[in-house]
């Protein structure tokens, strides 16, 4: 393993730079962001301290080792261990007269003056709010994932002149994916015009339809960059179904549609499966939907056991984003039909478009980046966590539920 | 093609950059040896055969080895070859040209206007570049005149682009107030004329001199003022009066003046620039501007570019011999920090070449690691004509910039006329990117270049460029900055904590 010549009993370990690393009391974990190997030790003290000094800023993932910790069988097996996943190496100080240094894996992002082309890609418009008795009990699904606004209040419209502000702030963008959604979009009175608008700058459009809301008419409003998404909720009317059926034997691109199914439970999750096999729908996705009863569906559907995590086997740059973005949310947000303007809808507003601008707001997010930079390592308990960068940025679920570990990992 | 390279410390620790993951490695000495073998056409498995069982192997310089420790080498060495560690990255495309319409654009919303007020000067520097060291258009005593230089301001600001406000007018020399009437009249011209349409500020450069007799006028207008100084006595000592006599204790005499008599003004608005030479070191000019002044000059090295063939080994003694090495010492760089040239070039290489420094948000969540993408480049770091800014001489011709040959003109002003061509200039600056693009291709470090085309000797046919790295010397530029941070790992840490931040 080493040179031959005689050793003055001093060697460097070092760890790799793509290479990244977690530890808390008892665990330790090594993740080599190229062959997607871990390395997990637990309850071993003497490695978990090697781990921790390789992993301390001021080490930069070298560190000297005698001979004598080097001939201790723990820390032989775990050297040898992290040679065998190309992890790290051993160097011997006779090769040099110095301690050897590695480049941090730590991401940086440089300082640049305010652009809104760096800090934008998607805006989420609600045209309008307020009730729709069939999809009601979703009220909830808004702080969730995309999903319109629901209220027990009157319908409340955006005013187009919010829209013809917007479009003339991002003026010059490249194509924005704007997401439209309202409990009542084919109802909105300004509907051909703000098509107009929005269809200009090259965006993309993705219109949201309740399934029950399906009108087939509604699509010449469409251009070639306008996608349907249609949010299939339950129990599904025998009537909508039908409308389903003849939308999609009229529509030429329904192979484009998305269908977003939502679903509280395993039942509606089988019957979901059901009528993508039926109807043969390609572009499917599913949403669970919690309505503070279905923990447990959760519990067994939704929250990450460890293969899962280990499974999802990110690469550096994913990791390195996890350590400062939330990429769920980052050059997002969402406007209301009152001019309120969210980086997240579970947080407080960032402002509203009759005091300020979205360049403002989104400005003043860029800088403090409460939303956009909610990562697990400032949060209880993932901040424990060894499995912290390796897991999927924080989700609205985990906002909603106050609770941000949907997983059955063991904080050890 | 750019190739992965290794290189190794003063030290002697090994490392490697592979361009195409734009990512450092250290790495075990076998692993060089393999990458060298193989590229040099070896057989690794083929000589790995050939290797006696249980022989320890010399494979100078790198060390003795036994055969089990090389076959796990080569195991490493392949894992980082399928991980792409040693492919060659897209080149970057250096075929863009430059438009006449965006020398136009340019035009409209230039930054800065530098009037060389007066080609006369009351200094004879042993290193001025107008002296027999530089290869210049011979100087006289010509002054600017003044109706031209408010003709070439209305050119200017008539094309302004409205949202571009601010435009600063400087005043170079010679020794700019030995033209003080020039400047006056012109800053009462722009301040009556053009406010509040736009908004000006002024700067200067001066040798000190004269600063005394105008100090009133310009801290009025808020001039920023550079005093040119290199030092203490001995540092200066190659800014010398027309008499031969040292300027020092004269230009010092003023700057005193204007300390003690507009200390809130001289606080804010005066900064100092030093030329480095072997009578001087960063470290004691630091040292004297901090005791004396508590301001930190802007250092730059003493000009090479443009030297006169035929006194190049004088030039080279006179002012290159025997420059102190102090600078390297790890206090000074702590202390000047990004100042110091060591310093900045490591938070350039962590910038570019580390792989962990990101422009913005979005490039760091976007797939992909390619460095370069596949626009076309300009060849070289030159700023594009009245890009940032337009230098006018006394004697009418219009350059790019101050430091730039007058056989680079890019327009006259001629009978009262401003005469700017921009399809001749676009053609001239594309004939000079032609001229060093082959060069440029063959730079490793041609996406983070420092090097405008007018200091590549252009003019001859034959360009060579002081800051081109080919394979070896780019190994031994990352050499010598690692070797540096070996030496000093806080220092590392400090400019990824701090270089990259906004200045405060």
């Amino acid at each position: 393993m080493l040179s031959g010549k005689k050793n003055k009993k001093v060697y460097y370990l070092s760890l790799d730079p793509y290479v990244h690393g977690a530890i808390s009391d008892s665990q330790a974990l090594l993740y080599n962001t190229l062959n997607k190997k871990v390395l997990t030790i637990r309850n071993d003290i003497g490695i978990i301290t090697i781990i921790s000094r390789l992993l301390q800023r001021e080490n930069g993932g070298v560190i000297p080792v005698t001979e004598e910790e080097l001939n201790l069988p723990a820390t032989k097996k775990f050297i040898k261990e992290i040679r065998h996943h190309f992890m790290g190496d051993i160097f011997s100080s006779e090769w040099s007269g110095i301690k050897p240094i590695n480049i941090l894996p730590q991401p940086i992002i440089k300082f640049a003056p305010f652009s809104l082309k760096d800090n934008l890609h998607e805006i989420t418009l609600h045209i309008n709010e307020g009730p729709d008795p069939l999809i009601q009990s979703y009220q909830n699904a808004f702080y969730q994932f995309l999903f319109p606004k629901l209220t027990t209040g009157k319908i409340r419209e955006m005013d187009l002149t919010i829209v013809r502000s917007l479009i003339k702030e991002f003026e010059g963008l490249p194509g924005l994916i704007i997401n439209i959604l309202g409990p009542s979009i084919s109802s909105y009175p300004q509907i051909v015009e703000l098509f107009k608008l929005l269809q200009k700058n090259r965006n993309h459009l993705k219109i949201f339809f309740p399934l029950h809301q399906i009108d087939p008419d509604f699509t010449r409003h469409f251009n070639q960059k306008t996608k349907l998404s249609l949010l299939v909720t339950y129990p599904i009317r025998s009537e909508d179904f039908q409308k389903l059926i003849l939308f999609l034997h009229e529509n030429k691109d329904w192979k484009t549609m998305e269908f977003i199914f939502i679903v509280r439970d395993p039942d509606e999750f089988e019957q979901s499966q059901k009528i993508i096999a039926q109807l043969g729908l390609e572009r499917v996705s599913f949403k669970p939907f919690f309505n503070g009863h279905n923990l447990s569906f959760f519990k067994t559907h939704v929250f990450m056991t460890e293969s899962d995590i280990l499974n999802s086997k990110p690469d550096q740059k994913q990791v390195l984003s996890r350590y400062l973005l939330n990429d769920n949310d980052f050059g997002k947000i969402t406007l209301l039909p009152d001019g309120s303007v969210y980086a997240n809808v579970n947080d407080p507003a960032l402002g509203n478009l009759e005091e300020t601008t979205v360049t403002d707001l989104i400005k003043r997010e860029s800088e403090t980046r409460a939303s956009w930079s909610r990562i697990r390592m400032n949060h209880e308990p993932c901040k424990h966590c060894v499995y912290h960068f390796l897991c999927p940025p924080v989700s609205n679920y985990e906002i909603f539920l106050k609770k941000f570990n949907l997983c059955h990992i063991e904080i050890a | 093609m750019k190739k992965t390279l290794t290189f190794k410390t003063l030290r002697g620790n090994n490392y490697l950059y592979s361009p195409a993951k734009n990512q450092f490695l250290l790495c075990h000495p076998i692993i060089p040896f393999l990458f060298l073998f193989e590229r040099n056409g070896g057989d690794i498995d083929a000589w790995i055969s050939s290797v006696q069982k249980n022989k320890i192997i010399d494979l100078p310089p790198y060390g003795l080895f036994p055969l089990t420790e090389i076959r796990h080498q080569r195991k490493k060495y392949r894992f980082l070859k399928k991980h792409h560690y040693f492919d060659s990255p897209p080149e970057i495309n250096l075929n863009s040209k430059l438009s006449p319409e965006r020398i136009i654009d340019n035009i409209t919303t230039i930054k800065q206007v530098i009037f060389e007020t007066t080609e006369d000067c009351n200094l004879s520097c042993t290193y001025c570049t107008y002296s027999k060291f530089y290869i210049n258009k011979q100087r006289g005593k010509k002054k600017f005149n003044i109706p031209d230089a408010k003709k070439t301001l209305e050119y200017i600001l008539n094309k302004r682009n409205p949202d571009h406000k601010e435009l600063m007018i400087s005043f170079y020399g010679g020794e700019p107030l030995k033209n003080f009437p020039f400047i006056k009249e012109i800053v009462e011209f722009l301040e009556s004329g053009y406010k509040p349409t736009f908004s000006f500020k002024y700067n200067l450069t001066t040798n000190g001199l004269l600063l005394n007799r105008y100090a009133s006028f310009l801290s009025k207008y808020s001039f920023d003022i550079s005093i040119s100084l290199d030092g203490d006595e001995k540092a200066n000592s190659f800014r010398r009066l027309k008499n031969d006599k040292p300027s020092f204790t004269h230009v010092i005499r003023n700057t005193d003046y204007l300390k003690a008599n507009y200390p809130e003004y001289f606080d804010e608005k005066v900064s100092f620039i030093t030329v480095l030479h072997n009578k001087n070191s960063q470290a004691e000019v630091h040292r004297f501007f901090q005791s004396r002044y508590g301001k930190v000059p802007m250092v730059s090295g003493i000009n090479t570019s443009n030297v006169n063939e035929q006194f190049r080994e004088e030039f080279k003694q006179t002012f290159l011999s025997g420059i102190s090495r102090d600078d390297q010492a790890p206090d000074h760089m702590h202390e000047m920090f990004l100042r110091h040239p060591v310093v900045r070039e490591i938070a350039d290489t962590l910038e570019k070449y580390s792989g962990f420094v990101y422009r913005s948000p979005r490039q760091l969540l976007a797939r992909g690691s390619h460095r370069f993408d596949a626009k076309s480049y300009l060849p070289s770091a030159t700023c594009l004509p009245f890009s940032i800014r337009v230098f006018l001489a006394a004697d009418g011709s219009i350059l790019p910039c101050e430091h730039i040959s007058r056989i680079f003109e890019i327009g006259q002003i001629k009978n009262h006329e401003v005469i700017i061509d921009p399809d001749a200039i676009a053609r001239d600056f594309n004939h000079y990117f032609e001229k060093i693009r082959p060069l440029c291709e063959r730079c490793y470090r041609a996406d983070n270049c420092k090097e405008c085309v007018f200091n590549t000797r252009i003019e001859t046919g034959d360009p060579f460029c002081e800051y081109f790295l080919d394979e070896t010397s780019f190994a031994r530029y990352f050499s010598q900055q690692f070797s540096t941070i070996e030496l000093d790992y806080p220092l590392y840490l400090r400019i990824i904590d701090d270089a990259f931040r906004e200045e405060k």
